[in-house]
């Protein structure tokens, strides 16, 4: 088989690493350079298993900023969306991930940190309306206790999907947080990246539920 | 100092040179109840420093009182000049640096004279610790390795040489509590100035990319470089250094075993845990260094290089702030659980349940009647006419009529009620005699109604 060290499709799904990889793919993680020998794995594995997956109605996706993860295409394997929750905190690490502050403490962020950059970039209303879309009055304490949970939850998935290592109240940034920024990654135009994506079936769109149109204006008043 | 012996100072001493080794809790138990605490102002710190620097440069470790007075008034007509009451703010000052075991009498005259001062270590320490900028060169930890290598090596010839306890404790385990100790600390103390080091190198590195990005790539990859190379190299030291002290220490360990000398053993022990700690950190060092430079490296390369002009971030914070009018959700896979099917086995018939067979039907048992009282008397009688003349006679009489379970109560019985109908005669002795199976009674003679009239 060229470009790689593997004789055949039969020797990769023999290999000890094989099975958690697979599920670990199969349950939407991304499986990154952080990941040591999983990653070098893929990344010797890549195009057999491609093909591989291929046969499952899914597309195993490798990026250039070090990270694999498995997309759904067909119907053979049931996929989700991200929550609200979790695509407002991925894009706001996505966010440190890129600032150089961040590579100081080896990418690790404190909860406390994130909620503060999330604030100030969204707006404290525009975050509890959409975290908590069936909430009618918006009582500023009760909805800051709503959303640090709400957060806290996002980022539990986040860490299953293999986009940070959370330890307690800290956690390390992964380089798969970049998938967030997918549709401003080429510096042409956004909405024509995020067409291409919802075609490759990469992104879903849909309203967010309780968010009224001046709640989402008082998001670009703190922008 | 013990802190009993102290109790006559101003501040409630504590003694700072305790041996670590005591119980955490004493040693925590003690300062809190000393109240010990330190209180020093910008100048009193400057005021320290200044006898620091002093006493470095003219190798003067003892100042008289007016030397002290002198240097105050230079170190505030330096850092806050035009002050007044010099002489009197010295004085207090003086007072307050001896109350908070800065500075420590050292002539032993009495109070009512001028006395003669130095610096405790607990002043040079933080003064060192403050001014000095203590760090680890490839040249110093070389010599301070080869000294500790050197100290070992003398310590294992006094060792081998040693006879007497004496000669042990003097020429192996003080030596090895102080002079050895001594030179792993200064290597500590020095690891923790190259700590602090990295820590403002990887501030530098990160403040430098976010000042001027692009820009700033070759000038962090050479810090990075250099930074790496060093640490590499004091790691290199350190695991040679280490290597050879440990040799000199196994062969102190054997030694000191083969002479059962417990305090030469523990102090070698010691000192081998303080070498193992100063290797571990260079190799705990060299690997946060490690993921450091390829998290850099990665960022240099990845971000900084494939965006010069620092696009990406600009147009993602956009992107976060414009979400919420223009919401998209990313997809991902959503494996269900594997379902795993229980092993086969065959079908089992489980009996129904069912209540173990018992004999459910009543025992009649022979219970006395409730109005035995007057058959018993009537048989008494009865017996008593029929010319018995003993108390066993008439129970004997009466007993088989009863149960054998209820025999021994009836002849209670029976005796009451020959008591009760005939008088007994006052025998003083009195015979056992049997009535029944089992059972005795101590007999009494009744006399015949003629007799006893």
């Amino acid at each position: 088989m060229s470009g790689t060290s593997y004789r055949d499709l039969a020797e990769i799904l023999e290999d000890d690493r094989f099975p958690q990889i697979d599920l670990d793919l199969r349950r939407g993680r991304h499986i990154g350079r952080e990941d040591g020998e999983h990653y070098t794995f893929l990344m010797d594995a890549l195009k057999p298993l491609e093909k591989f997956y291929l046969r499952f109605g899914c597309q195993l996706v490798s990026k250039a900023d070090g990270y694999v993860y498995l997309l759904p295409t067909g119907t053979s394997l049931p996929r989700r969306t991200l929550s609200v929750g979790e695509m407002l905190v991925g894009q706001t690490l996505a966010l440190m991930c890129l600032d150089p502050a961040t590579l100081s403490r080896n990418k690790a962020v404190t909860r406390d940190a994130l909620l503060q950059r999330l604030e100030g970039l969204v707006g404290a209303r525009t975050l509890i309306r959409a975290l908590n879309p069936r909430l009618k009055r918006i009582d500023e304490r009760v909805g800051a206790e709503k959303v640090r949970k709400k957060v806290q939850e996002a980022l539990r998935n986040l860490h299953k999907l293999g986009f940070i290592d959370l330890e307690r109240d800290e956690f390390t940034l992964r380089n798969s947080l970049l998938r967030f920024s997918e549709p401003i990654r080429d510096l042409g135009d956004p909405e024509a990246a995020l067409e291409r994506l919802i075609k490759a079936g990469e992104v879903r769109t849909r309203d967010l539920p309780g968010l009224s149109r001046p709640a989402a204006e008082d998001a670009e008043a703190s922008g | 100092m013990t802190p009993q012996l102290a109790s006559h100072r101003l501040v409630p001493a504590y003694d700072g040179d305790a041996d670590m080794t005591q119980d955490p809790h004493q040693i925590l138990a003690s300062l809190a109840a000393s109240k010990y605490a330190i209180d020093l102002k910008t100048l009193d710190l400057c005021f320290l420093a200044a006898l620091k620097l002093r006493a470095d440069r003219d190798l003067e470790y003892t100042f008289g009182e007016g030397r002290l007075i002198d240097v105050f008034e230079q170190v505030c007509e330096a850092v806050e000049p035009g002050g007044d009451n010099l002489r009197t703010r010295a004085s207090h000052t003086l007072r307050r640096m001896r109350e908070q075991r800065m500075l420590a009498r050292v002539d032993g005259a009495g109070i009512a004279e001028r006395g003669d001062y130095t610096l405790t270590h607990l002043a040079t320490s933080m003064i060192s610790s403050i001014v000095e900028n203590d760090s680890l060169t490839k040249e110093s930890l070389e010599i301070l390795t080869n000294q500790l290598v050197a100290r070992l090596a003398e310590i294992l010839g006094a060792a081998r040489r040693a006879e007497t306890e004496e000669e042990w404790r003097t020429k192996v385990t003080v030596p090895m509590r102080v002079v050895v100790r001594d030179s792993v600390s200064g290597i500590e103390r020095r690891q923790r100035g190259i700590d602090s080091d990295h820590e403002k190198l990887r501030r530098e590195i990160t403040d430098l990319i976010s000042a001027e990005w692009h820009a700033a790539i070759d000038h962090c990859q050479d810090l990075l470089a250099q930074a790496s190379g060093m640490l590499s190299e004091l790691n290199n030291i350190l695991l040679r250094g280490r290597d050879k002290c440990h040799i000199h220490l196994n062969e102190l360990q054997s030694l000191a075993d083969e002479a059962r000398h417990d305090d030469a053993q523990a102090a070698i022990e010691e000192v081998s845990q303080h070498v193992e700690r100063v290797a571990a950190w260079g190799k705990a060092r060299q690997h946060a260094w490690s993921v450091f430079y390829q998290q850099t490296h990665a960022f240099l390369r990845d971000v900084v290089r494939l965006d010069p002009k620092r696009a990406l971030s600009k147009r993602l914070r956009d992107q976060i702030v414009g979400w919420p009018l223009q919401p998209f959700f990313l997809a991902v896979a959503r494996g269900e659980p594997i379902r795993l099917l229980r092993p086969m086995e065959s079908k089992v018939e489980s009996p129904p349940v069912t209540r173990a067979r018992t004999d459910r039907s009543l025992k009649i048992l022979e219970v006395l009647p409730e109005d035995d009282e007057l058959e018993l008397d009537a048989l008494v009688a009865e017996a008593l006419e029929s010319g018995a003349s003993s108390l066993a006679e008439v129970t004997e009489q009466i007993l088989p009529q009863y149960p054998e379970a209820d025999r021994y109560l009836v002849t209670g019985r029976v005796a009451e009620a020959v008591a009760r109908l005939r008088r007994v005669a006052p025998d003083r002795e009195r015979p056992w005699q049997r009535v029944s199976v089992g059972l005795e009674i101590e007999d009494w003679r009744i006399p015949q109604a003629e007799d006893a009239r």
